[in-house]
């Protein structure tokens, strides 16, 4: 039997700090997927967008014409490099920017997050492993579309 | 994460006998403890390895070589710049701001948009779809005349 205790990490501070709904079905695609796009919000931008949840990628990845419109907030390029992905090899830059994941419940959480942005990139944004969900807690309830969040303990 | 086995040195920037950071950080065949820099190792070159590694999906190389990088170079700009990739503490933060409203009329929308909405950038409140257009610096002009009960929701049907 799990205790409480046990989901406190010994402490009385909840797992995670803000809940927000997230969409499981996407316009681009035919079939429902079972994937889950949730909002956030790159530094630099006023409004929300959409983004994959991508726990298999290993970047970050912002819409192209998202990091055009917000290029005046980057700083200096981390460096190029190739992302590898099922459509070939893609070529950009890798940025360090704070990315928000907008709350519906609870506060928002402000992540210094690692991007990667080619002009080459045609797909979505999608916040993958490296860059953004290595660094904080989240967790999915299906039955209500919900993501829970907050930060590293 | 893909296992580094799977990812065998392919790049000419990895050819090992030439590398400015030592054979072991190329061959993924280095001991944990052995050091992966010589003593004169290039802070720019290793960042140059580390982003080469990363392209070749060999995460655990590249930070590992970050590691040692931060450690022995840790005032200089690029390496302090590529360890961000790999230090994970303390990113995330709590910020000020109360809730949002939610966006499940948004997300409704989303699931069955309009036929005209195809190949569109466009920002949504509720289910009305308050701006649409070609790209996305037209819908960002359009709402920046407007004020709304809430930040639209923006996004790219395809």
């Amino acid at each position: 039997m799990i205790e409480r205790d046990d989901l406190l990490d010994g402490s009385e501070e909840p797992f995670v700090t803000a809940a927000s709904g997230y969409l499981d079905a996407h316009p681009n695609f035919e079939d429902p997927q079972p994937r889950i796009y949730v909002k956030f919000r790159p530094a630099g931008a006023k409004n929300p967008y959409v983004a994959l949840l991508d726990t298999g990628a290993h970047y970050c990845v912002l819409a192209r014409e998202i990091a055009d419109s917000i290029r005046d907030h980057l700083t200096e390029s981390i460096g190029e490099t190739i992302f590898r992905t099922a459509q070939g090899l893609v070529r950009g830059d890798l940025y360090a920017h704070t990315v928000t994941l907008l709350a519906e419940r609870g506060k928002p959480l402000d992540i210094d997050s690692v991007l990667f942005i080619s002009p080459d990139w045609q797909a979505p944004s999608f916040l993958g492993y490296v860059g953004v969900l290595d660094r904080m807690r989240f967790a999915v309830d299906p039955r209500w579309n919900r993501f829970y969040f907050g930060p590293l303990r | 994460m893909a296992s580094e086995s799977n990812h065998p040195p392919s790049s000419p920037m990895l050819a090992r006998s030439a590398s400015p950071v030592g054979a072991g950080a190329a061959s993924g065949t280095a001991r944990e403890s052995k050091p992966l820099l010589p003593p004169d190792a290039c802070p720019d070159a290793i960042v140059d390895e580390i982003l080469a590694l990363l392209g070749e999906e060999r995460f655990r190389s590249a930070r590992r070589l970050a590691e040692e990088a931060i450690a022995r170079f840790p005032e200089h700009r690029r390496v302090r710049n590529a360890w961000t990739i790999f230090d994970t503490r303390g990113k995330a933060r709590v910020t000020s701001g109360g809730p949002e409203p939610d966006t499940d009329e948004e997300f409704e929308w989303l699931r069955h948009p309009p036929e005209w909405a195809r190949g569109k950038w466009v920002a949504l409140v509720g289910r009305e779809a308050v701006a649409a257009a070609d790209t996305l610096a037209e819908v960002l002009e359009t709402l920046r005349a407007r004020t709304f009960p809430k930040r639209p929701l923006v996004h790219r049907v395809d």
